[in-house]
């Protein structure tokens, strides 16, 4: 996944179609960090309060994943290229992407048992628990590629001429390309 | 905090966290170390939640990784409230104490 383009507009990203595979199921396994994993305070007793964080944690992750389908639905969203797969994100999209992402990754650490280091990790790992090592994995790669590409500053608005590099062409079957 | 790269630590140029005239706020909010948060992204939260710089929020970042955690702002109860629940939409360890 490389960045193609910042602007004002958002950011353009060139996937490989594995990690466009790859982006698809992760989204899909959203969410993974189970409802009351979270606590207010470690010293304070305050029921009413956790509760409170409880119903606006699992009001989010209803929000996030409604979102999660319509944003992958949304038209245009992956344009088939000759050679993989690019993919736009708006700037107001980022910020809830990197939370689903992470709740991926936390969610698959937790799901291993919150191994305390790589060792304890592959010690956990079983056949029946591996795909959880696999999410955490993925969504870091996706995660890096996304704090990335926000910290970098827009490119200047485009001229009307885009160029094509060799394997950029769209497909040509490819819808709205 | 899993380990991606290590910035460099530059002095802290900026104001202190509260200003002496917040006579009530009497709540932590703390971050807490986990090995499974990446790096850059726990910087990029802490930018976005607080509206701090890169240099600050990477010096709360590092303290997390290194001290096990850091308190980030002292807030009235309110206020602790609404970071806790900013940070563990981002699925942060955090949580706010009695200061």
């Amino acid at each position: 996944m490389k960045l193609r383009q910042a602007t004002e507009a958002g950011w353009e990203f060139e996937l490989e179609k594995r990690e466009h595979h790859a982006l698809s199921h992760l989204l899909g396994l959203y969410p993974l960090v189970p409802a009351g994993h979270h606590e207010l305070s470690r010293g304070e007793d305050r029921p009413e309060d956790e509760a409170l964080l409880q119903s606006a944690l699992a009001e989010q992750q209803t929000g996030h994943r409604t979102r999660v389908r319509e944003w992958l639905d949304t038209p245009g969203r992956f344009s088939p290229r000759k050679q993989g797969v690019r993919m736009t994100v708006a700037p107001g999209d980022l910020e809830w992407l990197l939370q689903v992402i992470n709740d991926v990754r936390v969610g698959g650490w937790l799901a291993l048992g919150a191994p305390e280091d790589p060792a304890a990790t592959r010690a956990a790992v079983k056949p029946e628990n591996i795909q959880y090592l696999w999410a955490m994995e993925v969504a870091g790669f996706f995660l890096n590629a996304l704090v990335s590409a926000r910290a970098e500053p827009p490119s200047p608005a485009a001229d009307g001429a885009p160029t094509v590099e060799p394997g950029d062409e769209p497909e040509d079957d490819a819808p709205g390309a | 905090m899993a380990e991606t790269a290590t910035p460099e630590i530059l002095p802290d140029l900026e104001p202190a966290e509260q200003p002496a005239t917040t006579p009530e706020p009497g709540w932590l909010v703390i971050c807490w170390n986990d090995p499974v948060n990446l790096m850059e992204y726990v910087t990029h939260v802490f930018q976005t939640v607080f509206g701090w710089s890169k240099v600050r929020a990477e010096r709360h970042m590092l303290q997390v990784h290194h001290e096990g955690r850091s308190v980030l702002v002292r807030e009235s109860m309110e206020k602790a409230e609404h970071y806790v629940h900013q940070l563990q939409g981002y699925s942060l360890h955090a949580t706010m104490e009695r200061d």
